[in-house]
């Protein structure tokens, strides 16, 4: 059978990395809520489920990241709602990012997986507005966030 | 017929939202194996009843995931590759982004830091509140 019809794979995403660094940097990255969109609006970090974190990206708006779990140094879950820029979480619009930290001999493998895809409840526009968001926006955010990072740890 | 087929473009939300459905993965994928069938002969191989099977249908349809035929008194329908064509494309993308995402903190994280001077250097404080960035 066509592998095309795997209907998980229309749901769920899942990559990871491995990184040469300390458990408790990566971890200290990792569970920082919404550490994958760029903001230069700084805003304290707070690990507690149900807590909801913005960040605000100069080109794309503003992100809700909800804290959902967190086991220290082990797994961290968080749901936000990447197709839909400036509005809150309501069911239909989030899908779930789980990371989960584990060392090893070759460093400190990170996995995520997000899940939800399915379920999103996105007029097509917005689901397009979503994928141009993720295929053009993000190596240009994230040089701003490399710059933002470098300058602070020379700071 | 299909929404999809109107304009030649893929609807990826109705795509999505047609998938979302466990029942109705089972009816694609039963067509998928039969490559051309009615709704009778679905519900045959499904525990689902007819009805149910051409509601189902309906919105695979509308999704543009299959069309169907009629052939004398029965309308069989096959599965349309495009659709779930352009469904793969924008998971593709997705997991394209977390890549990115992924790297930039693999060199964020690798990076030396103000208090440490090199990556390999043992143990610092405890990781929870450490990181202040501005």
């Amino acid at each position: 059978m066509d592998d095309n019809y795997d209907s998980e794979s229309y749901d769920r995403i899942e990559r990871q990395i491995m990184i040469n660094a300390t458990l408790d940097r990566v971890w200290d990255l990792v569970s920082t809520p919404g550490w994958w969109v760029p903001t230069k609006a700084e805003e304290p970090v707070v690990r507690t489920p149900g807590h909801q974190a913005v960040r605000h990206n100069e080109t794309y708006g503003r992100f809700v990241v909800e804290v959902v779990s967190i086991e220290p140094k082990t797994y961290a879950a968080f749901r936000w709602a990447s197709q839909f820029p400036n509005e809150e979480l309501a069911p239909g619009r989030t899908t779930l990012v789980e990371f989960r930290v584990e060392p090893g001999d070759q460093g400190v493998n990170v996995s995520v997986v997000e899940s939800g895809f399915a379920s999103l409840d996105a007029p097509e526009a917005q689901r397009k507005a979503g994928f141009e968001h993720n295929t053009e926006g993000w190596k240009l955010e994230m040089d701003v966030l490399k710059e933002q990072a470098e300058g602070a740890a020379t700071a | 017929m299909s929404a999809a087929a109107a304009d030649g473009s893929p609807d990826i939300d109705r795509i999505f939202t047609a998938l979302a459905d466990p029942t109705r993965r089972l009816v694609l994928e039963v067509l998928g194996e039969r490559r051309e069938c009615s709704a009778s002969a679905i519900a045959r191989e499904t525990p689902v009843t007819r009805q149910a099977v051409v509601k189902h249908l309906t919105v695979l349809d509308e999704a543009g995931l299959i069309e169907g035929r009629r052939v004398g008194r029965e309308v069989l329908f096959r599965v349309r590759p495009e659709g779930l064509r352009a469904a793969a494309a924008w998971m593709t993308d997705q997991a394209a982004a977390w890549d990115r995402r992924l790297r930039r903190l693999k060199e964020l994280a690798e990076a030396p830091t103000a208090d440490q001077g090199h990556n390999h250097t043992s143990s610092h404080g405890p990781g929870e509140s450490r990181r202040r960035t501005s």
